[in-house]
């Protein structure tokens, strides 16, 4: 506790409770002596440094607390590391799907126990969110795929509800199984069994190869290698988007140190949850497109 | 590369889409079955709602129409009738005045035959009063007595000559 | 070597930039001329955006690989 640290603490916490004061006393003058816009204008003036000097505060009790910023250290394994489970020794990201699955059965649960038997014909509330996601899933396959099977629906589903998971994991600083290329890559063949399965299921073996060798027989190994690029290519994409997402919130953090208090919710507005939404938009439609594409 | 440990791999991969089946084999019938299924009745009981009303919709007018029509029948026999009605009362007046007509005719002539018998009935009375009075007058006048046959002689000059005029 | 490896991976991004940006400016032509269909070209533009923003990400994971081999 140097002195330089506990002027900068109480130096922060006067300034707070100054301007707090002064807020105050801004908003519950009478009117007569200050006109309403300067008002406004000092009032607005008093909040910013009131937030201000609260975030000081607390940056510089977490910096006493903690240490200083580290300086810009990048430090992260491409590949999570293992864990010793039991004898065997198992990925992190499997620990993390198995709570991922944990957590939603324990809400599917409540919600077959407790909510589902109150549904009324009129909906409101929960009811309505439910209803939303299910009627979303089932129309936007349907429109996709033309009606091919209604068990894609459902397994689009919970697709979505595993990768929105996974973003929600990200907002506790846990490292997300998205951002592990195993994960992804499993992802990427269960489309891969999909598009394959329904294509044999709408078209026959001997169709499937037909369509493979469809203008001319000669394309026939760019096809068949640009249909093995189909899951790896969607593995990489929302790989590559999860991990960098997740360096530079880690950067945001160590480089900063205490200071980072407030400034990392607001960048995690971005990169956990607006950014990985949309990747699973985009895996979503691509497995759609190439279902479609293959059963057609 | 750390952390990548292939001989591992592909279990790693098998139990992450050991994972993910589970998860699509718990959501299935936790949440996405019972909602579709509450889904369907909904949407099923409203469409049996809507055909019922429009049911009830077609029979209403069907028997609107079938009123209406009676209605309308009922609007031109009545108008009918009155129409026979009045053709009937107009033959009937008809009927009726040319049955007085023809009564006030029958009337006239046995009126006018009966005041012919009577006029003439009542010249004869009238003719022998004067010829009584005449006989009495000439009684009078010739102081005599007139005999009976001067009487019928006189009588029957008077009455020619009555008879003349 | 693998430095300069991972540091020249990272071209792509220039190819994925350009692309995005004329993607850009077609859709924000389209958005001017017809104000009531900006809905749709949003959704449609994101969609072109985070396709074409792939193959950056492709030489990225490779930079990533490689510079962990240094």
């Amino acid at each position: 506790m140097s002195t330089a640290s506990i002027i900068k603490l109480i130096v922060s916490a006067v300034a707070a409770v100054g301007f707090f004061i002064a807020k105050n006393y801004v908003k519950h003058k009478p009117d007569d002596s200050i006109e309403p816009k300067k008002k406004k204008k000092l009032n607005r003036l008093f909040f910013f440094g009131l937030v201000l000097s609260v975030w000081y505060f607390i940056a510089c009790v977490i910096n006493e607390i903690s240490g200083g910023p580290n300086g810009i250290h990048v430090e992260f394994d491409l590949f999570s590391n293992r864990v010793s489970l039991f004898g065997f020794s198992v990925s992190q990201t499997t620990v993390t799907t198995w709570c991922i699955v944990a957590v939603i059965t324990l809400l599917s649960l409540i919600f077959r126990l407790f909510v589902f038997p109150k549904f009324k014909d009129i909906p409101k509330g929960i009811q309505n969110v439910v209803e939303i996601m299910v009627e979303a899933a089932d129309n936007f396959t349907s429109s996709q795929t033309h009606n091919l099977s209604p068990v894609l629906g459902e397994y689009i589903f919970s697709l979505a509800l595993m990768i929105v998971g996974c973003a929600a994991v990200e907002l506790f600083s846990v490292r997300p199984p998205t951002s592990d290329l195993i994960f992804t890559f499993s992802l990427g063949l269960v489309t891969f069994i999909l598009i394959n399965y329904f294509g044999i299921k709408k078209k026959g073996f001997g169709g499937r190869i037909k369509a493979l060798a469809s203008p001319n027989p000669i394309i026939m190994p760019m096809k068949i290698l640009s249909d093995i690029a189909v899951p790896v290519s969607l593995a990489c994409r929302l790989f590559g988007n999860m991990l960098g997402g997740m360096i530079v919130m880690d950067l945001l953090k160590t480089s900063l140190g205490g200071y980072a208090v407030g400034m990392t919710s607001l960048a995690g507005l971005y990169f956990n949850l607006f950014h990985p939404l949309i990747q699973a938009y985009i895996f979503i439609v691509l497995t759609l497109t190439f279902i479609n594409e293959a059963t057609e | 590369m750390e952390g990548l440990d292939v001989s591992k791999l592909p279990i790693d991969l098998l139990l992450n889409i050991l994972n993910i089946i589970l998860l699509f084999v718990i959501t299935r019938f936790l949440v996405y079955k019972p909602v579709k299924k509450f889904l369907q009745e909904r949407k099923d009981k409203i469409e049996a709602q809507k055909q019922e009303a429009a049911d009830k919709l077609k029979e209403a007018e069907d028997i609107k129409a079938q009123y209406s029509s009676l209605i309308a029948e009922a609007e031109t026999n009545a108008r009918q009738a009155v129409l026979n009605g009045e053709a009937e009362a107009r033959k009937q007046a008809t009927e009726i005045i040319d049955r007085a007509n023809r009564e006030a005719e029958d009337i006239k002539k046995t009126a006018s035959l009966e005041a012919q018998k009577e006029k003439e009935a009542t010249l004869g009375s009238m003719k022998n009063d004067v010829a009584a009075l005449a006989v009495s007058i000439s009684e009078k006048i010739l102081s005599r007595e007139i005999t009976d046959k001067d009487n019928e002689r006189i009588v029957e000059s008077f009455l020619n000559s009555g008879d003349n005029e | 070597m693998n430095a300069i490896a991972a540091a020249l991976a990272l071209l792509p991004a220039l190819g994925a930039g350009l692309g995005m940006g004329l993607a850009t400016a077609k859709a924000v032509e389209a958005t001017a001329r017809q104000p009531e269909a900006s809905g749709k070209i949003n959704a449609i533009l994101l969609l072109g955006l985070a396709l074409a923003e792939s193959t950056a990400i492709y030489g990225f994971v490779i930079a990533l690989i490689l510079q962990s081999k240094v």
